[in-house]
């Protein structure tokens, strides 16, 4: 558990609108009221961190290559 | 803060066998809306905390003016840093993804096991997370 809260935590401390959509959830849970459930019983986004890799290995690429190729004049 | 307690109570109560009434499956819908707009949420940031790492540690290559090779080792530590992070995002969307399996089925058998390995998996990610810093 807590694992659990450390995650939250976490979370929270890296998405400021994280507990207000959280609080709108849980609204509708603890009440019958509010939020319906429904839209949020879907795949999770997969991560895209495979695309950030690519994003720095062209930047690296780039700058070392300006580096390598001499300038005229 | 406590709406971080409320989730762990839901999670919590969602993980034992007396919770299992006529009231599990919305609880159990609950659950995972809930774990969708986290997990997504920790994925957004671990994302941004990532690419923040792998940029500080090019940025520093060039200024040190290290040769590329060496830069590109700089920048696979940080990536062998983050790869178990990775890892156990795709165990949370895994579970996840049965969870929501089972809802949509009807399936409440399949409920219990469901919440419990997402909880799990949602538990060593958090183990990993801690490891890291917040977004700058």
């Amino acid at each position: 558990m807590s694992e659990l809260v450390a995650f939250l935590t976490w979370v929270a401390a890296n998405a400021p609108h994280f507990i207000e959509d959280l609080q709108k959830l849980l609204k509708g849970w603890s009440s019958d009221a509010g939020v319906d459930p429904t839209p949020y019983l879907r795949a999770i986004k997969p991560d895209t961190h495979a695309q950030v890799d690519a994003d720095i290995t062209a930047a690296l690429d780039a700058a070392y290559t300006a580096r390598e190729t001499p300038t005229k004049g | 803060m406590r709406y971080l307690i409320a989730v762990c109570a839901l999670f919590a109560c969602t993980s034992a066998p007396a919770c299992a009434d006529k009231g599990f499956v919305r609880d159990a819908q609950y659950a995972a809306g809930v774990a969708t707009l986290t997990v997504e949420t920790a994925q957004d940031g671990a994302v941004a905390l990532y690419r923040a790492e792998q940029e500080a540690a090019l940025a520093q290559a060039l200024k040190d003016g290290v040769p590329k090779a060496e830069a590109e080792a700089r920048v696979m530590v940080v990536r062998n840093r983050w790869k178990p992070v990775w890892a156990a995002f795709v165990k949370v969307r895994t579970a996840h993804a049965a969870l929501v399996l089972a809802l949509q089925a009807g399936n409440e058998g399949a409920l219990l096991p469901a919440l419990a390995a997402l909880v799990a998996a949602q538990d060593e990610l958090g183990r990993l997370l801690a490891q890291f810093r917040s977004v700058p």
